[in-house]
C-alpha cells in the first residue's frame, strides 16, 4: 500500500513539475516570439492610461527596438523624447539634455510606471522556477536569479487564455499585476498588450502597453550598449 | 584642385547610394548678439546657412553619417562637411572619427566638465575629433583628441589640438566622472585641465551634482598659480500629468579664483521654455537673465536678456540676444 502511495505521489510531483515547465515554456514561446538573436525588430506602441471605470485617460506614443533580450524604448513625454535601454547589465536613460546615459534602477518611474514593467523582462536568465514552493498546475512561482530586476518572485498563471504575472517582494507580498494578452502581429502570435496594475497603491486605475506593429530592421547587436545609445537612437523613425 | 577632387570623390560615392540620400537645409541666425563691452553698444548679426545632402549608412558594425554641402556664413561661401561621423563598433569598444558634436557634462549652470579648447560655442559646434570608447560594465573609458576645425575645413595645418580622457562610472545611485585634457596650441605653452563631476540621482525627482576643476595656465605650476573652480547644485523636477510641462527649480553655488556666486533658476521646460536666472556674485553684484525659447518641430527661436548689475543702478551693461535655428 505504501509503495502505491509513494508511486502516486511521485507521479503527481513529476506531473506537476512537467505541467509547470510546460506552462513556463508555453509562456516563454509567446513572450520571445519577437526576441531573435539574429534580427532586430522595430515596434510601434501605445501606452494608455485608464481610470478605475476603464475609461481612457491618456494616450502616449512609444516605440522600441528589440534584439534578443535587449531593448531600447522611446517614450514621448510632454513633447520630449526619453530613451530607455535595457541590457543584461541593467537599465539606462538618455535624453537630449544628458550628454552621457545614466544608469537607473528598474524602479525608475515614468508616468507612474516603473521601467522594469515596460521594458522586457529576461525571464530565461533573470528568473528560474522555484521548485521549493509547489503551486498548482496552471500556476508557477519564479525566483529571481539576477538583481537587475527588483522583484524577488513572480507568480505566473494562466486563466482564460491570459497570462497573469504577479510581481512579488521577498516576503511574497503582491506589488504589481501584469496581464499579458495574446494577439497576432504579422501572422505571429505574441503578447500584443500588457496591462499593469499597482497592487500596493490600488486605485483601480491601470496602464496598458499595446504593440501596434512590428517589423524587422538591420541594426548591429553591439549597438545595444549604453555607450552607443546615440548611434542606436538614429534607427528610430523620425516623427512628422 | 585637391579640394575639388576630394569632394568630387565623396559626392560620387554618395550618389551611388541614392536610396540613402536626402537633402537638408539649416539656417541659424543671431540677429542681435551683444558683446559685453561697458558703455559701448555693439552688435553683430551672424547668419549661417547650410544647404547639404546627407547620407546614413549602416554596414554591419560600421556606421556613417555624412552631411556635405554649402555653408554660407557672413557672406562667405564654403563647400565642406557639415557633419561627418564614422563609427566602428566592437563588442566592448567603439572608435569614432570625423566632424561631429563633441561635448560632455551635465550641469547647466557652470559646467567645468568640458573640453578646454579655444572655441567658445562648443555645445552646438561640430568639431573634427577622433576618440575610442571602452565599456566595462558600469564604467566607460573614453580617450580622444579634438582638432582645430576651421583649419582642417580649409585643408590647412591645425593650429591647436586637445587630447582628452574621460572615465565615467554610472550606477542607479549616482554617476561619477573624471576627465583630464591637455591643450596643445601653436606658439603657446601646453595647458592642462582636470575636472571631476558627481551626480546623485537616487532621490526621486531630485538631482544633486558637484563639479570641480583645476586649470594650470602655461608657465605655471600647480603649487603657485592655478585657476580653480567648484560648483555644487541641486535640481528639483516637478511633474504633473495634467500640465504639459516640467517645472525645474535649480539652486547652485560656485566658487572660483575670481570669487563666489549663488544662483537660483526656476524653469519651465516644454515646447515653450522660460527660465529666470538670478545670480549673486561676490562684491555686491546681482544679475538677472531671462531666457525664452520656443520649439516648433525643428525650428527653434530664442530670446535672452541679461540685466546690468541691479545692486549698483548700472543701466549700460545690459545684454540682449535673439536668434532662430531652422532645419528640415
Amino acid at each position: 500500500m505504501r509503495k502505491y502511495l509513494f508511486f502516486i505521489l511521485l507521479t503527481l510531483a513529476a506531473f506537476t513539475e512537467a505541467s509547470a515547465e510546460s506552462l513556463y515554456d508555453e509562456f516563454l514561446g509567446i513572450y520571445d516570439a519577437y526576441a531573435s538573436d539574429d534580427k532586430t525588430f522595430y515596434a510601434l506602441q501605445k501606452l494608455n492610461e485608464y481610470d478605475s471605470n476603464g475609461k481612457l485617460v491618456s494616450e502616449t506614443d512609444a516605440d522600441c527596438l528589440i534584439y534578443g533580450n535587449n531593448e531600447m524604448t522611446r517614450i514621448n513625454k510632454k513633447g520630449q523624447d526619453l530613451y530607455f535601454l535595457s541590457t543584461a547589465s541593467g537599465y539606462w536613460i538618455k535624453n537630449d539634455k544628458l550628454q552621457q546615459p545614466l544608469k537607473i534602477s528598474g524602479s525608475y518611474k515614468v508616468m507612474e510606471i516603473q521601467m522594469q514593467d515596460l521594458l522586457r523582462i529576461d525571464f530565461r536568465n533573470d528568473f528560474c522556477i522555484d521548485n521549493g514552493d509547489a503551486e498548482s498546475g496552471n500556476t508557477i512561482l519564479l525566483k529571481r536569479t539576477n538583481r537587475k530586476n527588483t522583484y524577488s518572485y513572480i507568480r505566473l498563471n494562466k486563466k482564460s487564455g491570459q497570462y497573469r504575472a504577479e510581481m512579488l517582494d521577498a516576503k511574497k507580498q503582491k506589488l504589481k499585476t501584469l496581464i499579458y494578452e495574446t494577439g497576432e502581429i504579422n501572422g505571429i502570435t505574441c503578447f500584443s498588450s500588457v496591462s499593469i496594475t499597482d497592487d500596493v497603491f490600488s486605485t483601480g486605475a491601470y496602464y496598458k502597453y499595446i504593440t501596434v506593429s512590428m517589423k524587422s530592421i538591420k541594426v548591429s547587436k553591439v549597438l545595444f550598449n549604453p555607450v552607443f545609445m546615440d548611434e542606436l537612437i538614429r534607427f528610430f523613425e523620425k516623427k512628422s | 584642385m585637391k579640394k575639388s577632387i576630394f569632394y568630387g570623390i565623396i559626392f560620387l560615392f554618395a550618389s551611388i547610394n541614392v536610396n540613402a540620400l536626402s537633402f537638408g537645409f539649416m539656417t541659424e541666425a543671431d540677429f542681435i548678439k551683444l558683446k559685453p563691452q561697458p558703455y559701448t553698444p555693439d552688435y553683430t548679426a551672424d547668419v549661417s546657412t547650410h544647404l547639404y545632402f546627407s547620407q546614413d549608412l549602416n554596414i554591419r558594425n560600421y556606421l556613417l553619417t555624412a552631411k556635405l554641402g554649402i555653408v554660407i556664413t557672413n557672406s562667405k561661401i564654403k563647400f565642406q562637411f557639415v557633419e561627418f561621423k564614422n563609427t566602428i563598433l566592437f563588442n566592448f569598444a567603439g572608435i569614432t572619427f570625423g566632424k561631429y558634436n563633441v561635448y560632455w557634462g551635465k550641469s547647466i549652470i557652470k559646467n567645468d566638465f568640458f573640453l578646454n579648447i579655444p572655441v567658445t560655442d562648443v555645445i552646438d559646434k561640430n568639431l573634427w575629433n577622433i576618440k575610442a570608447d571602452f565599456v566595462f560594465d558600469n564604467l566607460t573609458v573614453t580617450a580622444g583628441s579634438v582638432l582645430d576645425t576651421e583649419s582642417i575645413d580649409d585643408f590647412a595645418k591645425p593650429d591647436w589640438a586637445s587630447c582628452y580622457t574621460l572615465f565615467n562610472f554610472s550606477c542607479p545611485a549616482f554617476t561619477a566622472g573624471w576627465e583630464a585634457d591637455c591643450l596643445f596650441a601653436a606658439g603657446k605653452e601646453n595647458e592642462i585641465k582636470t575636472a571631476v563631476e558627481f551626480l546623485f540621482t537616487k532621490i526621486s525627482n531630485v538631482s544633486v551634482y558637484a563639479d570641480a576643476s583645476l586649470k594650470v595656465p602655461p608657465g605655471t605650476t600647480i603649487s603657485n598659480n592655478i585657476d580653480w573652480s567648484g560648483v555644487v547644485g541641486t535640481s528639483w523636477y516637478f511633474d504633473n500629468k495634467y500640465v504639459p510641462a516640467t517645472f525645474i527649480a535649480e539652486f547652485c553655488g560656485y566658487n572660483n579664483a575670481a570669487g563666489f556666486g549663488l544662483l537660483v533658476i526656476p524653469e519651465i521646460d516644454t515646447k515653450f521654455g522660460y527660465s529666470l536666472k538670478m545670480e549673486y556674485i561676490q562684491d555686491n553684484k546681482m544679475i538677472v537673465t531671462n531666457t525664452v525659447t520656443m520649439n516648433a518641430g525643428t525650428c527653434k527661436i530664442y530670446f535672452e536678456y541679461q540685466s546690468a548689475n541691479l545692486l549698483e543702478k548700472d543701466k549700460y551693461n545690459q545684454l540682449l540676444s535673439t536668434g532662430v535655428k531652422y532645419e528640415f
